[in-house]
């Protein structure tokens, strides 16, 4: 009994010292990840899923998507943080803003923005070792425990990261051959969608990703992406009325209403891939008409 | 008496039900009593059968202290989903005095560990898939469903066996040796093999307890084959108050039949390719057919009802979709795919021994314990969405 003791204790401090040094190594690892997005991207995408279904970089030259489906703005500025950082080619942010984004139910989501405890799990699991001193307060101050335990419980995420923010966390376009826009129309709850207040946390970390353009010397343009009816739909008044109160000075692409037929969508508020690439090639020319890309590209 | 508790317990409300549906248009509501199914209540229910019967036949002498029996009824591993204890196995283990045994113990944090892997990691991970799909099967296409039915048969697999092994494993380190409950059942060259590998205390228990006072296979094919159909029956039935557990034992009593009618009973054979580190063609394809036919056997069993599974059938074979690339592929999670690999890797490596990691292949202690850790870093990292054990609710 007493070696059984003795190896068993050998073991806890050897399986401790596994476990940690995993941990520490993946914080290291993720903080030197270089983020390179490549020398002739020139413009950056930012949103959540309608940016990530509507937006094919392949189609739209020196671009680069990092759309993600259910990032709140909140992860956006960690990761445009250090895209930026380490892209100075970028010129261009395009962020997407849909009422989707912008708005809430009660007006205030907490200071996670879209995020819920399923999401928030994940972000922490990929985001912690790039978190700002107070975005980890944040985090400390009001969910300590899901953070140590999204810190804690993914030791192996160093052999994840890699893979984890160059094909899941830098996001990008995510193609999708989905029709089920009638399923999507009767799921709704339209007088929840019709009567939304500001989303007070999505808008302040808007305003930090717009800082942080700005301090890039980077040109911000926000587009809302491509609505089913969104006068039907989506509560358009309030979504106007915010974006005139809180970003007046701010260039804007208004394609909320931009004309797809019924084939081209997924659901009320994402394109399938047909939608996609039309959608895409609008603004590919855009792009060109307004001088962010180069004409011949 | 026993049996009369379990009756009331577990199948009243189920006869009930018939009941009202055949003589009194359905309406059941006031006949039914709704109580609470205890946990575990067919394991302990048929350890204390066995005690009865192997006291009742001389093979266990009466135990001398009430704790004893008490012990062998309620220990704590194998209360809620087994391995059934056999009273002539078990009662003497309780009655003699048990000193700590380093390797006992060692082997069973090893087993503890194997089957933690193969709960929280395997099962749980091919259980969202499975419940996501079940949920509205109708919704996907036919290549999904067949993804998932064999999904289910590797999620049943890991998560009863991986609670067998915690069980058998803690045991260990109480010093009482339960008899193993699986042996690689998806390594089985036919049904007959599947059963003699899965859930092994179980069939054993029917085995000596009703086919053999039935008359076995000693009288005669026609009474063998009603044997065994009367077995598998009562065996599906055991698992639970539905038609589908039903139709679950007896698809595998019919599947017998075959082999009972052209007389072809032989010795069990050792394990497959003995010696060989490959199995052959041969036992490949006998391999995959008996994976198959499995498979088929638990979509009764995961089905609600009886008019599901057939309606599952009939989406995964008949709306022209099997070929189509499976919609709910990623839903299990992308690295479940590798883990089961590996799950099944290490079990072929170790299908002559008792559990997967019972001989550790590196001498070297650090490296040993370095390997554990790691494995304890994917429990900890790939585990699934927390499920109760599907073994618990029988």
């Amino acid at each position: 009994m007493k070696k059984f003791i003795i190896r068993a204790l050998l073991f806890v401090c050897l399986f401790v010292f596994v476990y940690t040094g995993l941990i520490v190594l993946n914080f290291f690892l993720v903080r030197n990840l270089s983020f390179q997005i490549g020398e002739s991207k020139t413009v950056v995408v930012t949103g959540a899923s309608q940016a990530a279904a509507a937006v094919d970089e392949k189609l739209i030259p020196h671009t680069f998507n990092t759309a993600l489906s259910g990032d709140a703005y909140f992860n956006q500025v960690i990761r445009l943080r250090y895209i930026l950082g380490k892209n100075p080619q970028v010129k261009t942010l395009l962020i997407s803003v849909t009422p989707i984004n912008l708005l809430a139910e009660s007006g205030d989501t907490g200071d996670f923005g879209l995020a819920n405890e399923n999401s928030m799990s994940r972000d922490i699991k990929l985001y912690y070792p790039l978190h700002s001193v107070e975005e980890r307060g944040l985090y400390l101050e009001r969910e300590p425990l899901l953070y140590f335990k999204n810190v804690l419980i993914h030791p192996l995420q160093v052999f994840n990261a890699q893979n984890d923010f160059f094909l899941s966390a830098l996001g990008g376009y995510r193609s999708t051959s989905a029709k089920v826009l009638d399923r999507s129309v009767k799921r709704w709850n339209y007088e929840i969608l019709k009567n939304r207040g500001k989303n007070l946390s999505q808008v302040r970390d808007l305003k930090r990703i717009l800082e942080l353009a700005q301090l890039c010397q980077i040109k911000p343009i926000l587009v809302s992406m491509p609505l089913y009816r969104a006068e039907n739909f989506f509560d358009m008044d309030t979504f106007y009325r915010v974006l005139k109160e809180e970003f007046p000075d701010v260039e804007f692409w208004d394609y909320s209403n931009f004309p797809l037929g019924d084939d081209c969508r997924q659901d009320i508020n994402h394109l399938n891939r047909w939608g996609a690439e039309i959608f895409s090639r609008e603004l590919a020319e855009r792009m060109k008409r307004e001088g962010i890309v180069p004409a011949d590209s | 008496m026993l049996i009369a508790v379990l009756g009331v317990f577990k199948y009243y409300d189920f006869f009930a039900r018939e009941f009202a549906a055949a003589f009194l248009g359905g309406n059941a509501s006031g006949l039914l009593l709704s109580v609470v199914l205890p946990v575990g209540i067919s394991f302990y229910t048929f350890s204390a059968l066995s005690y009865t019967i192997d006291l009742y036949r001389g093979k266990v002498a009466v135990a001398r202290s009430p704790i004893d029996v008490l012990a062998y009824l309620s220990f704590f591993p194998q209360l809620f989903a087994g391995p059934i204890g056999r009273a002539s196995e078990l009662c003497p283990q309780y009655a003699r005095r048990r000193v700590f045994d380093y390797a006992q113990g060692t082997d069973g944090l090893r087993q503890m560990l194997w089957g933690f892997f193969k709960k929280m990691v395997v099962a749980d991970n091919c259980a969202k898939a499975v419940d996501l799909v079940w949920a509205d099967y109708a919704g996907f296409n036919g290549s999904t469903l067949a993804l998932v039915a064999v999904l289910y048969s590797i999620q049943i697999y890991c998560d009863f066996s991986g609670y067998s092994d915690m069980a058998i494993g803690c045991a260990k380190l109480f010093g009482i040796r339960l008899s193993p409950n699986f042996l690689f059942p998806y390594f089985s060259r036919d049904v007959a093999e599947f059963w003699r590998r899965w859930h092994i205390s179980l069939n054993a228990w029917f085995r000596d307890y009703l086919y053999i006072p039935l008359g076995g296979s000693r009288e005669g094919r026609a009474k063998t084959i009603r044997n065994t159909l009367i077995i598998f029956t009562v065996c599906g039935f055991w698992h639970g108050a539905n038609w589908t557990f039903i139709a679950w034992g007896l698809f595998h009593g019919l599947l017998f039949v075959p082999r009972l009618l052209a007389g072809t009973r032989k010795k069990p054979e050792p394990v497959v390719a003995e010696n060989s580190f490959l199995p052959s063609l041969r036992e490949c394809i006998q391999m995959l057919t008996t994976f198959a036919l499995v498979t088929v056997g638990w979509v009764f069993f995961r089905a609600p009802t009886i008019h599901d599974a057939f309606a599952f059938f009939e989406r995964m074979l008949c709306s022209g979709t099997l070929l189509e690339i499976p919609g709910g592929l990623l839903a299990a999670g992308v690295a479940t795919y590798p883990l089961i690999a590996f799950l099944f890797a290490t079990e072929w490596f170790s299908r002559k021994r008792d559990f997967a990691l019972s001989a550790v292949p590196v001498k070297n202690t650090v490296l040993r314990w370095f390997a554990y850790s790691l494995l304890i870093c994917v429990i900890v990292h790939f585990d699934g969405n927390a499920t109760q054990f599907i073994y618990f609710q029988f």
